[in-house]
């Protein structure tokens, strides 16, 4: 095992498994023993993760039978990650903030937990070159998932790590400032668990919410692209961007944002649909208009829809088509607000959407 | 009700705010600031854009505009009708019913909270659910 040390007397590891392999099981929590005490169904090629013996690691695919490919690269960036000294627990726990409570898939969630660790090198001047190599074979699965549409520093980091160029520190604190590496830990798992689901067939179970989100434009039931129903003032015809609150999703949550409560003025935001999917900002957030805040043409020119959203706890939002220019105001069919609902499901979220025509 | 609050549910007409506030003597201070909107605006003049307008202003404005707003009875003004047996009002007459802030909330965003004990007694028969 290029992992941990086995001990054949005892029976045991002589290190602890960094790995919680499978949270709902008490045996996961035993670190030292050596495939969950179970040798009569399972193998352990690394040291790091119980599989059953008919998996065989042959190019990094899995036979029939299931059970976690990629060992060899997994054990690599254990070691990677225990020789760099760091710590996994803080973006680990970041990335299931973001992305893996909201998962039901146990099989997806071991996965998740697995590779979030490589998540961690938040704070490290440079990454190891095996822990780099293998976090571009991560990246690039993540990449062919289709899961990196979104955070820049996420896409730069991602693609920095594809072409094997190193981490700089100075990269490493900015991401770490504006909370990237958490997203690169969701972003890795998701994209790790999207590479294992289309090899393994890992589908969720009917009524089960899929961690497994890719990027998907908006669907044409929400309406086609359409100007401002209502003229455009002075300054309402600017564009904000990421620096000015910005954010837009086809997969995922949303970063950072205020919770509140549905119609507390401070944590409205303004929402539109548009070619880069769900776009949000912060109403409050200032611009040389009328009245020295954002509105709906401020995030899109053109949009399907718009409205007003409250993000709460537990990825809840609360939405509204409450936009005199892309809402309901402006005319919007009772099927598109229910595509509309749809999609913002999609990207993750517990939805309750207000009827049209009210607020 | 704010001098950018009027601008914006009047559509930036400007010029005719400008000519009416021309027509009366006690108005006439207000003229220059619609025909300098635009740099209030840029400038961000917040004292100038949120210098709330004399009501006998407002109410010649709003009595001017083509505008219509409507009460559905279910405790919502709207920009639009949701039921045939809504009641089509014009901004003026919404001002006097509903106050200046329901009447430029339904106009900017389309709808106006007027009434939220209506809302279940009214809801079902204006077929909303």
């Amino acid at each position: 095992m290029n992992g941990r040390i086995y001990d054949p007397l005892l029976g045991r590891f002589l290190s602890a498994d960094l790995i919680v392999q499978s949270p709902a099981s008490l045996q996961s929590y035993n670190r030292y023993s050596y495939v969950l005490n179970n040798p009569l169904t399972s193998i352990d090629e690394n040291g790091f993760q119980a599989v059953p013996p008919n998996c065989a690691p042959l190019a990094g695919m899995c036979g029939p039978g299931g059970g976690v490919v990629l060992n060899a690269q997994l054990g690599e960036a254990m070691s990677a990650a225990q020789q760099a000294g760091m710590n996994p627990q803080k973006v680990v726990t970041a990335a299931m903030d973001e992305d893996f409570r909201r998962n039901t898939n146990e099989q997806a969630k071991e996965v998740i937990t697995a590779y979030s660790i490589l998540g961690s090198f938040a704070g490290a001047s440079a990454l190891s070159v095996p822990a780099r190599g293998l976090m571009g074979v991560l990246l690039n699965a993540g990449v062919d998932a289709g899961v990196f549409g979104g955070t820049g520093y996420v896409r730069t980091v991602g693609h920095n790590a594809i072409d094997g160029k190193p981490l700089t520190q100075g990269a490493a604190e900015t991401a770490v400032k504006e909370g990237a590496w958490a997203a690169l830990g969701g972003a890795l798992a998701r994209g790790v668990a999207k590479f294992f689901g289309r090899i393994e067939g890992t589908a969720p179970k009917t009524g089960e919410t899929s961690a497994l989100r890719t990027n998907t434009a908006p669907p044409s039931e929400i309406g086609a692209l359409r100007g401002p129903a209502r003229s455009v003032g002075p300054g309402e015809g600017i564009l904000i961007g990421p620096s000015q609150g910005l954010q837009s999703r086809q997969a995922g949550l949303f970063e950072n944002v205020k919770m509140g409560e549905h119609g507390d003025k401070a944590t409205k935001y303004l929402w539109t649909v548009d070619n880069r999917g769900v776009n949000i900002a912060l109403e409050q957030t200032p611009m040389a208009t009328s009245r020295g805040t954002i509105v709906h043409t401020n995030i899109s020119s053109e949009a399907s829809i718009g409205g007003e959203a409250w993000f709460g706890p537990n990825n809840t939002v609360t939405i509204n088509a409450g936009s005199g220019r892309f809402g309901d105001g402006a005319g919007v069919a009772a099927s598109q607000w229910e595509a509309t609902r749809k999609y913002w499901e999609s990207l993750g979220y517990n939805v309750n959407a207000i009827p049209l025509g009210q607020r | 009700m704010k001098l950018w609050q009027l601008v914006t549910i009047t559509e930036g007409n400007l010029h005719r705010l400008a000519a009416l506030a021309e027509t009366q003597q006690e108005w006439r201070g207000i003229a220059p600031l619609f025909n300098r909107f635009d740099v209030l605006v840029e400038t961000q003049d917040r004292a100038a854009l949120d210098a709330e307008l004399p009501a006998s202003f407002l109410r010649q404005a709003l009595a001017e505009s083509t505008k219509c707003l409507f009460n559905s009875k279910d405790g919502w003004l709207r920009s639009w009708p949701m039921s045939p047996r809504d009641e089509s009002l014009s901004l003026l007459d919404s001002l006097d019913r509903f106050g200046e802030n329901a009447v430029f909330t339904a106009v900017d965003t389309g709808v106006s909270e007027i009434c939220r004990e209506c809302r279940d007694t009214d809801s079902k028969s204006a077929g909303l659910e």
